[in-house]
């Protein structure tokens, strides 16, 4: 490494730029094509999966070179589940989740390959593109099936329990990698939704609480009034835990403390009853106390919607209290994965072992927190052997080979680590 | 609210109070005198003696206080100028032979008109133009604009508005050197305005050409700020369309700091432009006042900084009370 230079030479800084402006042209361009549906629809793997990731590769092109950000993660989440991904700060597991919106910061940050299966229900369309409405039915004295008309003799569109026009909908599996954000546009928000890390500043300052909750309501639900969407969002912060829903629904987001913000951005996620809830390290801008009430409020909600929760986080008592799975990430790769029972109780990768050493706890008296030697490898030119060898207390010989592959330890537990090549074999988990 | 306005009324006078006096001690201190000029050019052939005439002329600066140069004399002038100010009396303008109050007056509004003109223009002009060139920042839009508006800021008035006489009215005739009218009577009604509307396509030009780089160019950078905001991503993570996050959500954000900076330019507004107004021979009331001050005619120039300073902190104190509006964060407390 002694040879390795810390500077870019002009020309080099010059070739970067080239690349990286032909690069981002090409995927905002792919992003902003129109095409039919067909083109992103696919299959799912196992049909209880909810997402799946497969090979996801996310890439930021910066000045300094190309950073592999997200760098082949595949895993994915069961349907009615709560998926934890762990990994400490750089490690890629918030752009995976942006991803996953295709919200990752334009245009440097782009989704260059590798695929993110979805299952979508996604609104039906006739030949030229529009919504196909359900309209009300009534049986007439022959006990046939007619439709009710209005005084003006037109059909009447259906409307559900919150005063929104009922469509015709279709499940379809879609791989939001290659969708166009005209079309992800109807998956955010409505299919998939997402609590941010800083309460703080997710909110728009200069608007009340109640107009940023409408506005998802009259966006998604269509046909809804302006009353109905109000006494929705009220029902919305109740169920989330505000004392006083009316009088939060008319304040602006300043007048809030943190706990009660990240309430609201909790009742804006839940307000079209999406499948699949992302929460970015969602109680790490919180106090202690205000933690546990989220996290309690998350689990409640995901027992109402019965939907799955993408969990991400660097504390590792909060994924033990919520995941059923654990995904543990390092450098932009997924390192270990299993249920929440394997990862705490059989850790097997050295990082996920010194991770759960550098957890503080209260009852062990110990002089000094453990920490990880060493530091992560630079994104820009990563080593093609582990990342994790040159910090990695247990390196053996064949370390210094490539990258290691997923092993399967048991039906619900893989690691990417040399170690194990033979404990599957010996058909020993330890 | 209204105990904050009072406060800050009260302050005004403190400040006004203050800025006076610098002002009338700075025209004190110039060389030329109006007064004393169009009184010995009316008095030198009457035949009065040299000696008649300036026991005459010591006569009348006195009226006005402005008989002795010294410190202590200064200030006295001052402050029969100022009882007089407070009474509603700005003095006479020498050179225009009327009031202060009615040459300010007569002239304000032309000027007024052709600044009002000129920031709506400008407004609807660099504000779109600077929220494009932050969402495609980097793009060939942003390149060349910005490019535009830094060539516009670099160019002083009278250099701009010169190049512009030489280009479009005396090279291809496409419109008139300077001034208002061409001598149509104001009887003619809208061939009337029509006329002056083409004077004026020059000025305004030059005015906006002037001033729609710093406006673009601040409305870009707020944007930009705004755009990485965390809220931003929340409204893209809602299903918003592109044209609802920016015209809805950066939007009202970017508006804050603008509608600060437009309130500054309240005394422009009313102040006309001063140099502008001078190369293209307009009757505006920088104009006025520039050729005021060259002829030492103290009381206008006395009269014109004071609306200046009136209108400059009204303009703050709106500017304070429009962030409490746009911005909900703002409490104005007493």
């Amino acid at each position: 490494m002694a040879d390795k230079k810390h500077y870019i030479s002009r020309s080099e800084s010059r070739a970067i730029a080239k690349e990286n402006s032909r690069a981002i042209r090409h995927f905002e361009k792919l992003k902003k094509r129109k095409c039919k549906p067909e083109e992103y629809t696919t299959v799912m793997q196992d049909d209880h999966n909810i997402v799946e990731f497969d090979d996801l590769h996310t890439y930021f092109f910066s000045d300094a070179g190309t950073v592999k950000a997200v760098n082949g993660v595949s895993f994915s989440i069961p349907e009615g589940s709560t998926v934890g991904v762990v990994g400490e700060s750089g490690c890629g597991k918030s752009v995976t989740s942006l991803s996953l919106m295709q919200l990752v910061q334009a245009p440097s940050g782009q989704i260059v390959s590798g695929s993110i299966r979805f299952k979508a229900s996604l609104f039906k369309r006739d030949a030229r593109g529009r919504k196909i409405p359900v309209y009300e039915t009534v049986t007439d004295a022959d006990g046939k099936e007619q439709f009710k008309l209005d005084a003006k003799g037109r059909k009447i569109i259906k409307k559900n329990e919150l005063g929104g026009n009922v469509y015709e909908m279709e499940d379809r599996v879609v791989d939001i990698a290659k969708m166009p954000v005209d079309a992800m546009r109807s998956i955010r928000g409505r299919e998939i939704a997402m609590i941010f890390q800083e309460p703080m500043t997710s909110l728009n300052p200069v608007f009340t609480i109640g107009n940023q909750l409408d506005e998802v309501g009259l966006l998604h639900i269509q046909g809804i009034s302006k009353a109905q969407v109000k006494a929705h969002s009220i029902d919305m912060l109740k169920l989330v835990g505000i004392a006083d829903p009316e009088g939060v629904y008319k304040k602006y987001p300043h007048e809030l403390s943190g706990g009660m913000r990240q309430r609201v951005m909790i009742a804006i996620a839940l307000l079209c009853n999406p499948k699949l809830i992302i929460a970015d390290e969602p109680t790490t801008a919180l106090d202690v106390t205000i933690q546990a009430q989220i996290l309690d409020l998350l689990r409640e909600i995901k027992g109402k919607i019965n939907g799955s929760i993408m969990l991400i986080t660097h504390d590792l008592g909060v994924v033990a209290e919520m995941a059923d799975y654990v995904v543990v990430m390092y450098a932009g790769k997924v390192i270990e994965m299993g249920t929440a029972e394997d990862i705490f109780d059989r850790p097997l990768h050295p990082y996920t072992i010194g991770l759960q050493k550098s957890k503080p706890t209260v009852n062990e008296d110990v002089e000094k927190l453990y920490c990880i030697p060493g530091f992560v490898p630079n994104p820009i030119d990563m080593p093609n052997y582990c990342y994790f060898r040159d910090r990695c207390e247990k390196c053996i010989e064949k370390c210094a080979g490539e990258y290691p592959g997923y092993i399967q330890v048991t039906p619900t537990h893989k690691v990417a680590c040399y170690l194990y090549e033979n404990a599957k074999e010996d058909g020993d988990a330890k | 609210m209204v105990k904050y306005i009072i406060k800050r009324l009260l302050l005004a006078i403190l400040i006004l109070f203050g800025v006076s006096l610098i002002i009338y001690f700075l025209l004190r201190l110039m060389p030329t005198n109006v007064i004393a000029d169009n009184y010995r050019i009316s008095h030198s052939n009457g035949g009065a003696s040299e000696e008649e005439i300036e026991r005459g002329l010591q006569a009348l600066l006195a009226a006005y206080g402005l008989e002795d140069n010294s410190f202590f004399g200064i200030i006295r002038g001052y402050f029969l100028w100022l009882g007089r100010f407070l009474q509603g009396d700005m003095g006479e303008s020498f050179k225009y032979g009327a009031s202060v109050q009615d040459v300010i007056g007569q002239y304000m509004w032309l000027s007024f008109g052709i600044s009002f003109a000129a920031l709506i223009l400008e407004m609807i002009i660099a504000i779109p133009l600077g929220i494009k060139c932050a969402v495609n920042q980097y793009g060939k839009l942003d390149y060349i604009a910005t490019i535009l508006c830094m060539v516009g800021i670099a160019f002083p008035s009278f250099f701009l508005g010169n190049l512009f006489i030489k280009w479009f009215a005396v090279d291809l005739g496409w419109f008139e050197t300077g001034g208002l009218s061409s001598g149509i009577s104001p009887d003619a009604g809208i061939a009337y305005v029509i006329d002056i509307l083409w004077h004026l396509v020059l000025p305004m030009s030059v005015m906006i050409i002037l001033s729609i780089g710093g406006l673009m160019r601040y409305t870009r950078t707020n944007t930009l700020e705004v755009l990485n905001a965390d809220y931003i991503r929340t409204a893209r993570a809602k299903g918003l369309s592109e044209g609802k996050v920016i015209y809805k959500h950066v939007f009202r954000n970017t508006m804050i700091p603008l509608v600060t900076q437009l309130s500054f330019t309240l005394p422009s507004l009313f102040g006309g432009a001063m140099i502008t107004e001078q190369i293209f021979a307009l009757p505006g009331i920088g104009n006025q006042a520039y050729q005021g001050l060259l002829a030492g005619d103290i009381f206008l120039a006395m009269g014109y900084n004071m609306f200046l300073a009136v209108l400059t902190v009204i303009g703050v104190l709106f500017a304070d009370l429009m962030y409490a509006v746009v911005d909900p964060r703002v409490k104005l407390g007493g």
